[in-house]
């Protein structure tokens, strides 16, 4: 099947590069169509014509079909590579940028463009909650690199204030410690988290992990602190329907943690 | 022909729904076939089937549909009564006794006596045994096993041997189980193993680029998920960006993430939903565990070669020894020991180049079940149980 594709993919300078393991035959082309408008983006393969390259940063936002056309005749292109590349993505996230291209396969092979405006946030990678703090590493996405002081930033839901502490940021790495017994001392709460770094005020979330919906998939661990005014408070991360992470801060129940 | 599919439940996600799926359309190239579901609670399936088979329910549970509370449906009232009402024909101790009722006793009784079909085939114990003495003679039947005998109670067993001489032949998925009832069934009705079936198209190709183990089932005790994360936690010592992601839905699935949670795994394992693309997300993934206590058959596994995934799983009764090659498209390990998944896993994960081979070699053993084979296995078993029928009668 000469006319699968067996590479489909947007590099990090936001080219889309696709690929074939045998020459796609003479007179085809590949045609992007924007589901939304119906406008087109010819594109013509490398002289070897196994390959195909044009960059896709500016496209307009939506879903934008890839198509072989031949003559009068198209088809949707197909292709093998599944897509999802974990490395792909955390590299292509880590340059500023204000809009990302990724790549789509549908469970029949056909390949499209999701074209997306983004904001920066805050990459979650690992959480660990334990001996008395939450400590979170990622990186920051779409931002480019950053060199400077940083905040980790708990911002209290129904105005229970902020509590916020120094954070290292070392290129697009961030790593962030939140002490619970900070959270602890304020009224029980939830607490949205924020990384901010120079004039950046990101969301800590988790969204290049190809895993959309992250309430049900895990849950972190609950630590128990003493509450300055008696009583014991729960403290646990976890993650909103967004898959942003948050903190829930409660009054432990009189027999011990939920 | 006319080929009718009976499943308790089409609009499910689990193996047997998949394999009937894929058997049903690949024959419907050259049949009539449809499928009827006893019991129906969604709009559509949600596995893709052919446009060219015919699905039809027996007991309509959305809301709006035949059952309970269903605003003028003329049995609406004794359906409803009927429902609460334990099945009296299905052994009590079928493994899915639960879903049967006084009301699916009726549906599929009067569906069966009324079936105009040349062939009958029956997915499951509790509908073989209905099939077996309710179709009527004119009609083939044909009982299928997906799990495997020794699963089954032993209540059930007595009604298995006493029953399936009713069927004019069984199907089971490995040639191990075929042994197994060809000793249990005195009757003399033929056994034939047959396996499932890749549906063909284009399948997704890993590209082992991703540091991820993926596992898919039932999160049901069978499946061994609790056995998988025991076995990850020595996996994320050694290699700490490695995930493991788990596709499917059950009554397993709080314990599972509590589990997992206790064992300290809640940057490594995600609880995925069932997914419509099951292939798509393996192939994003570089290895698959199959963890199972017992598979029948184990469709996960040949899903996982022709998307070039290698896959380690429990050598455990009986499918999966049907189907891996140790050492050559994946690893078996003894069953049941979480040490031994783990360090096959490990094995896997540390020599990529092993991986690669792995992985190629699995494209070609998938090769041997795509589903036109299966769809012909199939064809001359129904002609040769037609023409020892035909001789018999």
């Amino acid at each position: 099947m000469a006319t699968v594709a067996n590479q489909v993919r947007v590099g990090t300078d936001d080219a889309l590069l696709i690929g074939w393991p045998a020459p796609l035959p003479d007179g085809e082309r590949v045609v992007l169509w924007h589901d939304e408008s119906g406008a087109e983006l010819p594109v013509e393969p490398a002289g070897d014509r196994l390959t195909c390259t044009t960059g896709v940063g500016d496209l307009a936002p939506g879903r934008w079909e890839l198509r072989l056309e031949a003559g009068s005749l198209t088809r949707p292109l197909l292709t093998d590579d599944p897509g999802g590349s974990l490395g792909g993505m955390r590299g292509y996230a880590a340059r500023a940028r204000d809009r990302s291209v990724t790549v789509t396969r549908s469970p029949g092979g056909h390949a499209a463009l999701a074209v997306r405006d983004v904001v920066p946030h805050a990459e979650v990678e690992a959480v660990h909650p334990r001996d008395g703090e939450i400590l979170i590493t990622g990186l920051l996405a779409y931002t480019g690199p950053q060199y400077g002081g940083a905040r980790l930033v708990a911002a209290g839901r129904r105005s229970a204030g902020t509590v916020t502490r120094a954070a290292r940021v070392d290129g697009v790495e961030f790593r962030a410690r939140l002490p619970i017994g900070a959270l602890a001392a304020r009224p029980p709460a939830l607490w949205d988290l924020f990384l901010d770094v120079t004039a950046v005020h990101a969301r800590l979330a988790t969204r290049l992990d190809d895993a959309p919906g992250k309430r049900g998939k895990l849950s972190f661990p609950i630590q128990v602190t003493a509450a300055p005014g008696g009583g014991d408070r729960t403290v646990r991360p976890y993650y909103t329907a967004a898959d942003e992470l948050s903190v829930a801060c409660h009054e432990a129940a009189a027999d011990g943690p939920a | 022909m006319k080929i009718t599919f009976m499943l308790l439940d089409a609009f499910t996600v689990d193996g047997t729904v998949r394999s009937t799926f894929t058997l049903a359309g690949e024959l419907a190239r050259r049949h009539e076939v449809e499928i009827v579901s006893v019991l129906r609670d969604a709009e559509r399936p949600a596995l893709p089937l052919s446009a060219r088979v015919r699905l039809r329910s027996l007991v309509d549970r959305r809301a709006g549909g035949s059952g309970r509370g269903a605003p003028g449906w003329p049995f609406g009232g004794r359906a409803a009564r009927l429902l609460d009402e334990p099945s009296a024909l299905v052994p009590a101790r079928e493994r899915c006794y639960d879903r049967f009722s006084a009301w699916t006793d009726e549906r599929i009784t009067r569906a069966l006596r009324r079936l105009r079909a040349d062939v009958l085939v029956t997915t499951r114990a509790g509908l073989n045994l209905l099939a077996a003495r309710h179709a009527p003679r004119r009609v083939l039947r044909i009982g299928q096993e997906h799990l495997r005998l020794g699963l089954n109670d032993p209540g059930v067993l007595a009604e298995i041997e006493r029953g399936y001489s009713g069927l004019d032949a069984l199907t089971t998925s490995t040639a191990a189980d075929r042994r197994d009832y060809l000793r249990r069934l005195p009757g003399g009705t033929p056994v034939y193993a047959i396996g499932n079936g890749l549906a063909g198209g284009l399948y997704p190709r890993s590209r082992q680029d991703n540091r991820v183990v993926v596992a898919a089932g039932r999160l049901v005790r069978l499946k061994g998920h609790d056995l998988l994360l025991e076995a990850f936690t020595k996996v994320v010592e050694k290699h700490p960006d490695w995930r493991l992601r788990i596709y499917g839905a059950g009554p397993r699935r709080d314990a599972l993430r509590s589990l997992a949670t206790r064992l300290g795994l809640y940057n490594n394992v995600l609880l995925m939903n069932a997914t419509g693309d099951l292939e798509g997300e393996i192939a994003k993934a570089s290895v698959l565990a199959l963890p199972s206590r017992g598979e029948g058959f184990g469709m996960t596994i040949i899903e996982a070669f022709a998307c070039g995934v290698p896959v380690v799983a429990f050598d455990c009764p009986l499918g999966p020894r049907e189907l891996v090659t140790d050492g050559h498209d994946g690893f078996l390990v003894p069953p049941e020991e979480p040490a031994a998944l783990a360090e096959a896993l490990i094995r896997l994960i540390d020599d990529e180049e092993l991986r690669l081979r792995m992985a190629a070699n699995a494209r070609e053993s998938a090769s041997r079940h795509g589903i036109a084979d299966i769809a012909d296995a199939w064809e001359s078993m129904l002609a040769e149980v037609r023409l020892a029928r035909s001789k018999g009668a």
